[in-house]
């Protein structure tokens, strides 16, 4: 059994203030919190160290957040991290593209932190459990 | 200068002829057309220009002065004014498939053989003499070149040969193959070209003799306007006189539209009518180059030949280069006179020769029924054969005429008297096309009585009379006694004989015409001709037949002319095309109406008529029915003119809601794009005030300093938020066109530091160095300030994002130049990448590499300020190296 302090998260977003306000939380819940500022970041981040979570924003400078989704759902045979998108994208096509690549879910902006927190924490107990 | 030399030459020449015509019908067989264009159509048009304007027009001026130019001045007005006539001749020809003047004539007054027999004898008449002088002009320029005078007999004359070659050369091209109709496009490419040749020809004596012999045209009148004779050239009034001058350019004009030859390139041969459109330019532009150089020449040959009366002002285009031993001008100046001469005589002679086959002899071989049953199927063999000898025969006419007539005529009257016989058509003519109630009675009345007085005034006198004017014989003296007080005072025999021939003529025509009736076919005639714009569109019309006819013998009589194959086919287009069903053994009335229009073509209307007849039992078809047909084809014709209007129309207005339909869809696009942008946008900040709210509220526990950091974010973000907002409705406004400018007039420098002062905070705080230059020596322009102050704020405050903070500068500077104002924001921060550059004034376009530390923009500030620049009028314009920085120039116009 594996404690929630030995999971990373990496979160991924281009607007500091964002970025600021989800390692505050996810900090808070324990997590051992990574930050990118954009794909190319998240990406070089992940391999590097290689988290179990990943927080992506769609909308980022040089690689957008679908397609660092792809990168670590195909490049990854075991250890395959859990993605979560939270993104001002919300269209249905949108959202339903995010799945297709991946992603075990999808927050659209502005999302509720208590919401957030909850959810990630679900995915954290699976990851745990098995 | 060497016979041989010359006589090489001409045939050179007509070799060259001869191979223009062989492509021109080379091309015609590949459905090609050379001569359907305005430029050939005109040229054609110039044959109208004889060996009587190359040599004669000079010879003239010594005679008569200036009047010369009559004969000009009539064709110029028929272009310039008349072409509308000329247009509707010409319209009715193609619908009825005239082949002649005689034909036409006869085709208006119900196809009535005796009118065609006249017009083809008195064009005839006119034609051989003119004929005679064009052999006879080649003969005398060919002597006054070698020097040697043509012997007594007509085999020492080198004008036989010359016409023996132009027969040969009218057979090959007038009569080569069978044709479907009567249009010989590579005789009229030859005749263009000659008129080209000589035009070039009589331009190129003209500037020897005005600029080289003389020193241009002021010199000749100094030194040449001395002869007493010559002077009389410009007394416009006297010689000769008002009268005279009017009736020449009268019957000059009529001429130009009537004469066999001039009928055949403006009507028969015309391929298009449109073409008449520019050659009504074209033709008066040549006629005026042609005769530039005349009284230059005159001048200059009267006062060096005057007094030798062995040199006639005829000759003076030769005989000028050849005083100054210029042999290559004299030759050229014969080569020119030599095509202008054979042009005449080809045309010509391809026309009269139509004109005798297809109104004598083919009729009158038609009029015997044993010739009818044995040769109705034949009948284009014969046609070839009759149309070969009747060329042949039309030459040596002009040739024995020459031999012998022509001495009794002097050179100028030749042509004139011709005119006057040609201007007798006109009457019977016009008053056909444009008068309904013109009848075969009336014309023929006309038409004669008009010859009859030509005859007795013109021809008669010269032949019966001396030098002197004295009759041989005492009785026809007296004869001609009965008539002197017809003599018009200061009028010349022309035009006396103009006047009176024209004047009984119509006077026959119209009285004869109201006095007697038309038989139903004239009256369908005349309805056909008169209406035709109205019955008819360009490629044809409906003609109105009624009878029994076999299609088996049909088929069989339009195969005789244009070949099995080619019969067949014309028939089954034209049967699909109305719907006619061929498996009876009686024709339907359209298909035989419709061949007969084919046979035409190739024959002429009368013969055409007479076949058609001999081969079906016909009934009279009455005024009101054929009325009543016409209108049908009319209405049909109308409907479909409106049904295809109607189409253009609609396919225009579906087009025009397609380009509606595509723009308003690219509109909405846009639209929904830009919400989609601004959504997103707004989401942004909206979602960190959110978390970050939150944050505080669940986390009581909170250190101080985090919750004022967290709040300040909140702060900021609200900021960026109504920023946003302002931003979205301030382009908006823009891009709607809503924003009013209100334009004062400003002062630059007060601009400047607003600017200055409302920005020096913000470089302070990033300790960036901002300064401003003032170059202009402009003081104060028109502008609407707070977009101006607004467009600088933008532009410096984005610079500011771009630069170091400590090391970076930012310059404003102004200039000007004579028309504009020229601001620039120049910076030595990071750049704007190469492939980012042309979007940097796209809305919502954000650079990459800004400073972090600085606010977050809207991505609108550059879309605004272009707005801006553009109310203005102005540009902006953008420099930018990744590494040094950016300039941003805008220039607005003073």
């Amino acid at each position: 059994m594996i404690n929630r302090n030995e999971l990373k998260v990496l979160i991924a977003d281009d607007e500091p203030s964002i970025l600021m306000s989800l390692e505050f939380l996810f900090k808070k819940e324990g997590y051992k919190v990574l930050i990118a500022r954009d794909g190319q970041e998240a990406i070089d981040l992940f391999d590097k160290e290689q988290p179990s979570i990943l927080i992506l924003d769609i909308m980022m400078p040089k690689i957008d957040g679908y397609n660092v989704c792809s990168y670590v759902k195909t490049n990854y045979k075991f250890n395959i991290p859990k993605v979560v998108f939270l993104s001002a994208k919300n269209k249905e096509s949108e959202i339903e593209h995010g799945y297709e690549l991946g992603a075990d879910l999808y927050i659209p902006k502005p999302f509720s932190t208590r919401d957030i927190t909850k959810k990630v924490n679900l995915i954290a107990t699976d990851l745990i459990k098995n | 200068m060497n016979g041989i030399l010359i006589t090489i030459v001409s045939i050179l020449y007509l070799g060259v002829l001869f191979y223009l015509a062989f492509v021109a019908e080379k091309f015609k067989g590949l459905n090609k057309s050379l001569i359907n264009n305005p430029f050939v159509f005109a040229f054609s048009l110039a044959v109208y220009c004889t060996a009587w304007t190359f040599y004669g027009s000079v010879g003239r001026v010594d005679q008569t002065g200036i009047e010369f130019l009559s004969v000009y001045i009539g064709p110029t007005l028929v272009m310039l004014l008349g072409w509308s006539v000329l247009r509707k001749i010409i319209r009715i020809s193609h619908v009825h498939r005239i082949t002649s003047i005689a034909d036409f004539i006869s085709a208006r007054y119900g196809k009535y053989r005796s009118l065609g027999v006249w017009v083809t004898i008195i064009s005839l008449l006119a034609g051989i003499p003119y004929i005679g002088l064009q052999i006879k002009a080649i003969s005398s320029s060919f002597s006054t070149l070698t020097g040697v005078l043509p012997g007594h007999y007509f085999f020492q004359d080198s004008a036989f040969y010359i016409a023996l070659i132009l027969i040969a050369f009218t057979l090959l091209f007038g009569t080569r193959k069978v044709q479907s109709n009567e249009t010989h496009e590579g005789m009229v490419l030859a005749i263009a070209a000659e008129s080209i040749f000589k035009l070039i020809a009589f331009l190129i004596v003209g500037i020897y003799v005005t600029y080289w012999i003389n020193d241009g045209f002021g010199d000749i009148f100094e030194k040449h306007y001395i002869g007493k004779e010559i002077q009389k050239a410009f007394e416009f009034d006297i010689h000769p006189g008002y009268g005279n001058w009017f009736m020449h350019i009268m019957v000059s004009a009529l001429s130009f539209m009537f004469l066999p030859r001039q009928f055949q390139v403006a009507v028969v041969e015309n391929q298009n009518e449109k073409n008449l459109k520019q050659a009504m330019w074209l033709l008066p532009l040549y006629l005026f180059l042609i005769n530039i150089f005349v009284i230059p020449i005159a001048l200059t040959g009267n006062s060096f030949f005057a007094s030798n009366p062995l040199i006639s002002g005829d000759n003076y285009v030769i005989e000028l280069p050849l005083k100054f031993s210029s042999n290559s001008i004299a030759l050229i100046a014969y080569i020119g006179g030599f095509s202008a001469a054979t042009g005449m005589i080809i045309v010509e002679t391809i026309a009269i020769s139509t004109m005798i086959t297809n109104s004598i002899i083919l009729p009158s071989l038609l009029e015997s029924r044993k010739f009818k049953e044995k040769y109705t199927f034949k009948i284009l063999n014969i046609a070839i054969w009759s149309r070969r000898a009747s060329i042949i025969l039309t030459v040596l006419l002009g040739f024995f005429y020459y031999k012998t007539v022509a001495p009794y005529f002097s050179l100028v009257s030749i042509g004139l008297i011709a005119f006057v016989a040609i201007g007798q058509f006109s009457p019977a003519l016009l008053g056909g096309i444009f008068w309904k109630d013109g009848n075969k009675t009336g014309a023929l009345a006309g038409l004669l009585s008009g010859f009859i007085i030509w005859l007795f005034a013109l021809i008669i006198p010269p032949i019966f009379s001396d030098n002197q004017g004295h009759f041989y014989y005492p009785a026809l003296a007296k004869f001609y006694e009965l008539f002197s007080s017809f003599k018009i005072e200061n009028f010349d025999e022309i035009s006396n004989t103009t006047f009176w021939s024209l004047m009984v003529n119509a006077f026959m025509f119209f009285g004869v015409s109201m006095a007697t009736k038309q038989s139903p076919a004239e009256e369908k005639q005349a309805l056909l001709f008169v209406d035709v714009f109205k019955y008819s569109n360009q490629q044809g019309q409906t003609a109105v037949w009624r009878g029994n006819a076999r299609n088996e013998q049909l088929k069989e009589l339009l195969a005789s002319f244009i070949g099995k194959s080619k019969a067949e086919k014309e028939i089954e287009d034209f049967s699909k095309h109305f719907d006619i069903v061929l498996d009876n053994v009686s024709a339907d009335p359209k298909l035989v109406a419709y061949i007969e229009n084919i046979i035409s073509g190739i024959i002429g209307t009368s013969t055409a008529r007479l076949l058609v007849s001999s081969i079906s039992k016909e009934e009279v078809v009455s005024i009101d029915e054929v009325l009543a047909v016409l209108k049908r084809s009319q209405k049909i014709l109308e409907d479909n003119e409106e049904l295809k209007t109607k189409t253009f129309q609609l396919e225009k207005i579906s087009k025009e809601l397609q380009d509606a339909n595509l723009g308003l869809q690219q509109a909405d696009d846009l639209k929904n794009e830009f919400l989609t942008t601004v959504t997103h946008e707004i989401r942004t900040p909206l979602t960190s005030i959110k978390a970050l709210s939150e944050i505080i509220y669940d986390n009581e526990d909170l250190e101080y300093e985090q919750k004022k950091s967290f709040l300040n974010i909140i702060i900021d973000e609200t900021d960026r938020l109504s920023r946003l907002v302002n931003q979205v409705l301030d382009l908006e406004k823009y891009e709607s066109g809503k924003h009013k400018i209100s334009k004062k007039t400003v002062e630059v420098n007060e601009i400047l530091n607003t600017v200055l002062a409302r920005m020096e905070g913000i470089a302070k705080e990033k300790n960036v160095l901002l300064k401003i230059f003032n170059k202009s020596d402009v003081y104060s322009f028109k502008a609407d300030e707070d977009r101006l102050i607004q467009m600088f704020i933008n532009l410096i405050s984005n610079a500011i994002k771009f630069v170091k903070p400590n090391e970076g500068w930012v310059h404003l500077s102004v200039d000007n130049s004579k028309k504009y104002l020229i601001f620039s924001v120049e910076d030595n921060g990071v750049g704007i990448p190469v492939e980012t550059q042309s979007r940097i004034f796209e809305k919502f376009f954000q650079a990459e590499n800004q400073d972090q530390s600085s606010e977050k923009g809207s991505g609108l500030g550059l879309s605004i300020t272009k707005k801006i620049v553009e109310i203005h009028k102005g540009n902006i314009h953008l420099e930018s190296v990744p590494g040094k920085g950016t300039k941003i120039m805008v220039s607005l116009p003073l």
